[in-house]
């Protein structure tokens, strides 16, 4: 028996395996019906800034936000508050967790479980396939949501931002920060998806510990993955009276920060996944 | 690549899910051939199956397969093959792709997994539809496209939960057939079926499980021998069955003889069949009488399981 040749001494081996698997897990994260509350929330800042740049001040009859520079402004809010608030982190929250708990639930799992792959390379394909589809999918809702900003002054106005204006470098930190937010995110969450049958106590507390991050006292907003990301993405808009102002860290240092985090979900996973049991019996 | 090793170990497992009992105390050697598990619904069956696929980890004991164990599972499971009884798939995958997406993460290129997925798939006769989506398919294909997975990277050890469930007559056979031929080859195969006489039919040995104990194991009739309290039962058919019926009370070891409506056979019991037989042939030369046929009735798994089980206590 076993006239099959395993292909143990090519030395791709593991990217054969990685391919293989982020392909799979790619295909279920973005072509399944799971895939559609993520699409549905992706949508929401692309149609209300669509909206709003298409919407007039009743009084002046230009646009509603006044200015570049007030759009800019609003731009920061709702990129904070929402796009990476709300949509990257639920975002990345769904997408993630389902790569584990998804395949738990389905009783799926156990086709790669009982594959000859290392489990670093399985916890690897998984997180590679959730980022690249978060970082596709959030990084392109965060570029257009941006260039929107610009639909009611104009491609001059926009061409001119992006050569001489702060545009560039404005647009280049909000990616980076979506980008760094996926990264950290979504190893964290896949981490949870392993742990939790139910995940959404979980994604409770860390929401409402990412929100109310701007009133933590100084040690605690360090352990906060939002804090870091403040230090990556451009200056934010002003938090309100209660707000505990700290600076970030430099970008460097944030970025280093969150590899850091995600490094520890990362090794945090494999180990657990070296000793998941799955059940399977109808008794 | 193995340890030098052609067989599974199986060295005092016990699984405990918090309190509640899997399987305790198992201790197996598999050796290459066709091994069916029997045993009601909560008797340990898939507990144990899925001990040896790896995909539990035994609360005590150890597990060794061809001299390998699941903490290198890059080695292990280039060796087993394992079907599932839940019917789950990943979605939207045709037949095809779902084995060749799983022989590429077995680290496969496009060409051997191709190669290897076509092969599977002829020898579970699913060729037609392999180009169609899996949530399309009947019991029957999906039952088959699992057989299929569990075997087309060629494993030495295939773990066969139900392998036979939702398949019709026709399939049944093929598959069975498929079983024989895989085992002729050298592989081992552990089989659980609810069907006994299908597990009667296909197994070298079986093994018997009761409330998550192994309670017996070998093969049929020499555990039936080993069980020497367990009265067997023979048909013998002839025309003078009712004095047979009378007579045979006098020969050793009968406990029971019952004639049947049709007049025609007696179903008896004996305690010894070895010495029962011998008696008997002299008594038929001492008669004469016209003796159709003599045959023991109950070496099925299915009598044997029912004798050693049938006092115990059955959890679900």
């Amino acid at each position: 028996m076993n006239a099959v040749t395993y292909p143990q001494d090519n030395p791709h081996l593991w990217f054969t395996q990685l391919r293989a698997i982020i392909g799979i897990e790619l295909g279920r994260v973005l072509f399944t019906s799971r895939a559609t509350a993520i699409y549905v929330v992706a949508a929401v800042p692309i149609i209300l800034l669509t909206t709003v740049g298409y919407i007039d001040n009743p009084r002046t009859g230009g646009p509603i936000t006044g200015n570049i520079a007030n759009a800019r402004y609003a731009f920061a809010v709702i990129y904070a508050g929402f796009l990476l608030g709300t949509m990257v982190f639920l975002g990345s929250a769904s997408l993630f967790i389902s790569l584990f708990r998804g395949e738990i639930l389905d009783r799926s799992l156990h086709y790669y479980l009982l594959s000859p792959v290392r489990r670093e390379i399985l916890a690897a394909g998984k997180y590679l396939a959730g980022l690249i589809a978060s970082i596709g999918l959030f990084g392109t809702v965060t570029l257009v949501c941006y260039l929107l900003l610009y639909l009611p002054y104009g491609v001059s106005q926009m061409m001119s931002d992006f050569s001489s204006g702060p545009a560039a470098r404005e647009l280049t930190l909000y990616l980076l920060t979506t980008v760094f937010a996926c990264i950290g995110y979504g190893a964290v969450f896949l981490l949870l998806g392993l742990f939790f049958r139910n995940p959404i106590f979980p994604i409770l507390v860390l929401i409402g510990w990412e929100l109310m991050h701007f009133i933590l006292p100084p040690a605690l907003k360090m352990i906060s993955v939002v804090h870091y990301l403040k230090g990556i993405m451009p200056p934010q808009p002003w938090r309100g009276p209660i707000a505990v102002v700290m600076a970030s860290p430099p970008a460097a240092v944030c970025m280093l920060a969150l590899t850091g985090l995600t490094a520890v979900a990362l090794i945090l996973t494999v180990l657990r996944l070296k000793r998941i049991e799955l059940r399977y019996t109808d008794s | 690549m193995t340890r030098g090793n052609d067989a599974i170990e199986i060295s005092g497992v016990s699984k405990f899910y918090g309190e509640v009992l899997g399987v305790n105390r198992v201790d197996l050697t598999v050796m290459p051939g066709i091994t069916g598990l029997v045993g009601p619904n909560g008797s340990g069956k898939s507990t144990l199956m899925n001990l040896i696929a790896g995909l539990l980890t035994p609360t005590k004991g150890t597990i060794s397969i061809l001299g390998l164990t699941n903490r290198e599972p890059q080695l292990l499971y280039q060796h087993i093959g394992y079907c599932a009884q839940v019917d789950s798939f990943p979605p939207r995958m045709t037949g095809r792709q779902f084995l060749i997406n799983y022989l590429r993460v077995h680290g496969f290129d496009k060409r051997s997994a191709a190669h290897l997925a076509h092969e599977a798939l002829t020898r579970v006769s699913l060729l037609a539809t392999a180009d169609r989506r899996i949530d399309g398919y009947s019991k029957g294909m999906r039952q088959r496209i699992k057989l299929a997975q569990s075997i087309c990277h060629q494993p030495r050890v295939m773990v066969l939960d139900e392998p036979l469930n939702g398949l019709d007559p026709m399939a049944r056979a093929e598959i069975i057939d498929l079983f024989l031929e895989l085992a002729t080859g050298g592989a081992h195969i552990l089989v659980s079926s609810h069907i006994l006489h299908e597990v009667d039919l296909i197994s070298d040995r079986v093994v018997f499980l009761s409330n998550g104990y192994v309670v017996a194991e070998g093969d049929v009739q020499g555990i039936q021998g080993e069980i020497k309290h367990h009265p067997i039962q023979i048909r013998i058919c002839s025309e003078a069955a009712p004095v047979i019926a009378a007579r045979v009370f006098d020969l050793p070891d009968v406990v029971e003889a019952r004639l049947h409506d049709d007049r025609r056979n007696v179903f008896v019991r004996t305690r010894n069949a070895d010495r029962f037989f011998l008696a008997f042939n002299q008594m038929i030369m001492d008669h004469p009488w016209t003796i159709e046929a003599v045959s023991p009735v109950d070496e099925s798994v299915e009598a044997v399981y029912q004798y050693l089980v049938a006092d115990e206590p059955v959890s679900q």
